[in-house]
């Protein structure tokens, strides 16, 4: 080598930023923040989004990570304003664009304007689900002159006067939902309309709004996507207005689902304002769908690939029409639709060939023909819902396992099928989500075939009850991607089953509900196995004692959600429980026979700043002090009552101790 | 035209144009000069060339007479920059010998090796052998604890004390107040948190 060349400290610092960039997360990156001190500058250039848990740590995160650009703090419990204005509002993070703080009902105007304040240049706020959130707040978003997306779903105080700040104070906005805002009316959106001209995305689903907020809305020049589910006033005279010279054609995707009053004519004017729509969906509000008013889907151009007339009446010869006018459909939704049958299956998948996703659900009289007809015509198939086809059998299965290699996602929950069914899809090799919910016939062989499908992440066996442990065997052996998986009532798995289920690397989310042979041992395998673990589910796992709950104290560190209800845990253990786990945000708790009163509110104390939501029997509402309940909903916290009478035989519980 | 009668050093595995195939189609073949820091010169035809988007610049802005000089780039380096432009330029993406060359390219190569060619490549804007070199270190640093990763770069813990303390005491912090979004993961739970009351 050339002496010249001297050693690798002059790796200047993007080049390293470079490298950093593509080693993986997370383990390998703390080695590399205490390689050096340029490394650990580079490591911290380097990350551009954030997503944190934990608000304890995130004033130094933020003050760590100087670059970023995308915060999300959707997850961060117990997220207050004197902890975003502290980690924020000091300009620590001045690059900052996006910004999701959707359920963090502990934030108010004080930490939005401390966060405006700091981070000037925000383009995209997702307040979702905040329902504190009001006028007052969006007032202070309002200041972002750049802003381009919000996101305020579900904030319930939001009014017109919000957003006419909003719409005065940010004309560049181009992505606006604002679904259950109740309290927005037509005025609101016209002042939106007027001022917003850039609005290209506008979701007013649910909103009171008449036919006049769509008169405002067709003036907006470049609106692409409009989303109005369930809004009851709207009629068909409102969707007239979409059909204008002065911006035709700019829509592309509208969903009037829910839409009551608006019928096939209102329709027929979108299709004829808009001609290069991509996507209608309008699911649950036509009773009848006139032939004419189908045979207008042949204006629309071949980019035209969504259609959803879920609930509709589409007998023959509907369906034909459709698929004649339409063929470059790519997504048909059919659920719960009367009247569709084999024949007019066959003639809608036989004009289209580029069907990726057939929802077929509650379609009682599909049997295997259509099956078959299926997989003549769409090679393509990713996606088939066949909830309830009770008719179904293997033989039209073997027909879609062979002929459709790309399938993905399989419903075939309550269809009532055998193992042969599930050799049959064992050839679809892309196979990523399989539902099998009721299916009570398949056994352990059955779940052989499965385990040949190495891509499989989520797998639903609700109450099959035919399944044990050698079938979750055969699964851990070959299907080592599953995060998800629904094992509620299959009673005869036993702990051999869970040590099996520990063996998934990535299992994330787990349901176990009613499993009344597993116990301490195999939930204790459980958590030591999976890491990953973020969701359980034990309702009802009665055979599980202390051991296991400690168990999972002790080393399922990553849960987020758990429900223990009707489990038997005493109060000490439960105390452990929910203080151990940092991570904790949703705790259910129904009739826990074995914890007082007092027991409670020192489990609910020691976890204040953790819970997002909690759920409680409301034999206890009186129990607890109504200043701590106070707390928890003042720190973001979200309860929920049930009154369920507790089961006969959990009814000999030690008796609560007097109240105080 | 460059002209024929240029000297051409032969390096020690270094594949003279002689023997490079004529694999483009144009009509017009020229030849291109390259310049190495220790006066040592290529000669590359100019498709390949323009692997390195700094050099096509310069041809597209007239210089093609003479040899054009590299002083960033020593002669061994610059071999193996030309042997990957020739395996790659006019190439499909997925083109399996390509592939191949990149498997081998990289395997067992040291480190000093590929920051070489990451400094290369990243003067001469050749954007895919910079991915390659990169995605090389850091595959061979993933696995690597801290030590390791010092001694693979050859460098020393500049730390004070104080300051490898504190990064020590973010680490314990970020592991789990961190969530990754994505594929790919990798455990993130190390055990180290758990406080019993």
């Amino acid at each position: 080598m050339a002496p010249h060349h001297a050693h690798i400290t002059v790796l200047p610092l993007d080049l390293l930023i470079y490298i950093i960039d593509r080693v993986p997360e997370p383990a390998d990156r703390k080695s590399i923040r205490l390689v050096s001190r340029a490394f650990h500058r580079a490591e911290c250039l380097q990350r551009r989004d954030l997503n944190v848990i934990r608000r304890e740590a995130l004033g130094m995160l933020i003050r760590c990570y100087g670059a970023i650009e995308s915060l999300d703090l959707s997850a961060c419990a117990g997220l207050d304003d004197a902890c975003l204005s502290t980690a924020l509002g000091g300009g620590a993070a001045p690059g900052l664009r996006k910004v999701n703080l959707s359920r963090a009902s502990g934030v108010r105007w004080s930490g939005l304007a401390a966060m405006v304040r700091g981070c000037p240049r925000i383009e995209s706020v997702d307040l979702s689900h905040c329902v504190g959130v009001g006028d007052r707040e969006v007032a202070v978003l309002a200041m972002l002159a750049g802003l381009k997306e919000l996101r305020l779903d579900k904030c319930l105080g939001v009014s017109d006067v919000g957003l006419a700040k909003v719409a005065v104070g940010c004309p560049g906005l181009e992505k606006l939902r604002i679904k259950w805002c109740l309290e927005i009316s037509d005025l609101g959106i016209k002042l939106l309309a007027n001022k917003c001209q850039n609005l290209k995305f506008l979701d007013i689903s649910y909103l009171l709004v008449t036919n006049k907020s769509l008169h405002s809305i067709s003036t907006l020049g470049r609106l692409e996507v409009l989303k109005m589910v369930g809004c009851y006033y709207i009629t068909d005279d409102g969707l007239n207005y979409l059909k204008n010279e002065k911006n035709c054609n700019t829509l592309l995707s509208v969903d009037v689902s829910r839409c009551h009053n608006v019928s096939a004519f209102g329709l027929v004017s979108i299709i004829e304002g808009h001609k290069s729509l991509r996507k209608l969906k309008a699911s649950d509000c036509y009773v009848d769908l006139p032939l004419n008013c189908l045979s207008k889907l042949g204006m629309l151009t071949n980019g035209f690939h969504t259609l959803k007339v879920d609930g509709s009446e589409v007998s023959e010869p509907r369906l034909k029409i459709i698929g004649a006018n339409c063929k470059g459909l790519t997504k048909i939704g059919l659920g719960k639709c009367k009247g569709v049958t084999d024949e007019n299956i066959s003639e809608l998948v036989s004009n289209c060939a580029d069907l990726k996703t057939i929802d077929l659900t509650c379609c009682h009289d599909v049997t295997d023909d259509s099956l078959i007809a299926i997989a003549n015509s769409c090679k393509k198939l990713e996606s088939l819902l066949l909830e309830s086809c009770s008719l179904i059998t293997d033989e039209g299965l073997v027909y879609i396992g062979t002929c459709c290699p790309n399938l993905q996602e399989v419903d075939l929950t309550d269809c009532d099928l055998d193992d042969s069914a599930l050799e049959s899809l064992s050839r679809c090799s892309e196979l990523m989500k399989l539902k099998l919910g009721l299916c009570p016939s398949i056994t352990d062989d059955g779940l052989d075939y499965i385990a040949k499908c190495e891509k499989l992440q989520e797998l639903d066996l609700y109450r099959c009850t035919g399944i044990g442990d050698d079938g979750l065997a055969a699964l851990a052996y070959g299907c080592k991607k599953i995060r998800k998986l629904n094992l509620c009532y299959c009673t005869r798995i036993s702990d051999q089953g869970m040590k099996y289920v520990s063996c998934l690397p990535e299992l994330k989310d787990l349901e176990l509900r009613g499993l009344t042979q597993v116990t301490s041992l195999g939930i204790v395998a459980i958590a030591f196995g999976c890491k990953n673990l973020t969701e359980l589910d034990l309702k009802r796992c009665s055979a599980v004692d202390d051991l296991g709950f400690l168990g999972l104290a002790r080393y399922a560190i990553n849960l987020r959600q758990i429900n223990i209800s009707y489990c038997n845990i005493s109060e000490q253990v439960l105390i452990r429980l929910l203080w151990n786990l940092r991570c904790l945000q949703d705790v259910k708790l129904v009739h826990l026979t074995h914890v007082r009163k007092e027991g409670f509110m020192l489990a609910l104390r020691s976890c204040l700043d953790k819970l997002k939501k909690l759920k409680l029997p409301t034999i206890l509402k009186d129990a607890i002090s109504p200043a701590l309940i106070q707390i928890l909903q003042d720190k973001g916290c979200r309860i929920r009552w049930v009154d369920k009478p507790i089961p006969f035989y959990m009814k000999d519980s030690p008796p609560s101790s007097p109240d105080p | 035209m460059a002209s024929e009668a240029v000297a051409v050093k032969i390096q020690e595995g270094v594949a003279v144009d002689a023997v490079v195939p004529a694999a483009s189609e144009t009509s017009a073949q020229r030849k291109i000069l390259l310049k190495s820091v220790e006066g040592e010169e290529f000669l590359v035809d100019e498709l390949f060339a323009r692997g390195s988007k700094m050099i096509s610049n310069m041809i597209d802005d007239g210089f093609t007479e003479g040899a054009i000089p590299l002083p960033n780039v020593t002669a061994p380096v610059l071999s193996k920059v030309v042997e990957y432009w020739k395996h790659h330029v006019g190439k499909s993406e997925t083109d399996k010998d390509a592939r191949e060359f990149d498997r081998a390219f990289v395997k067992d190569a040291s480190s000093s090796v590929l920051f070489d060619i990451i400094m290369a490549a990243n003067y001469l804007d050749c954007k895919p052998l910079l991915d390659l070199a990169c995605q090389a270190v850091a595959d061979a640093i993933r696995d690597m604890n801290v030590e390791q990763v010092r001694g693979f770069f050859g460098i020393t813990n500049d730390f004070t004390p104080e300051e490898e303390a504190a990064v020590l005491e973010e680490n314990r912090e970020w592991s789990n107040a961190l969530t990754v979004t994505g594929n790919g993961q990798k455990e993130s739970n190390e055990g180290g948190n758990i406080v019993l009351p």
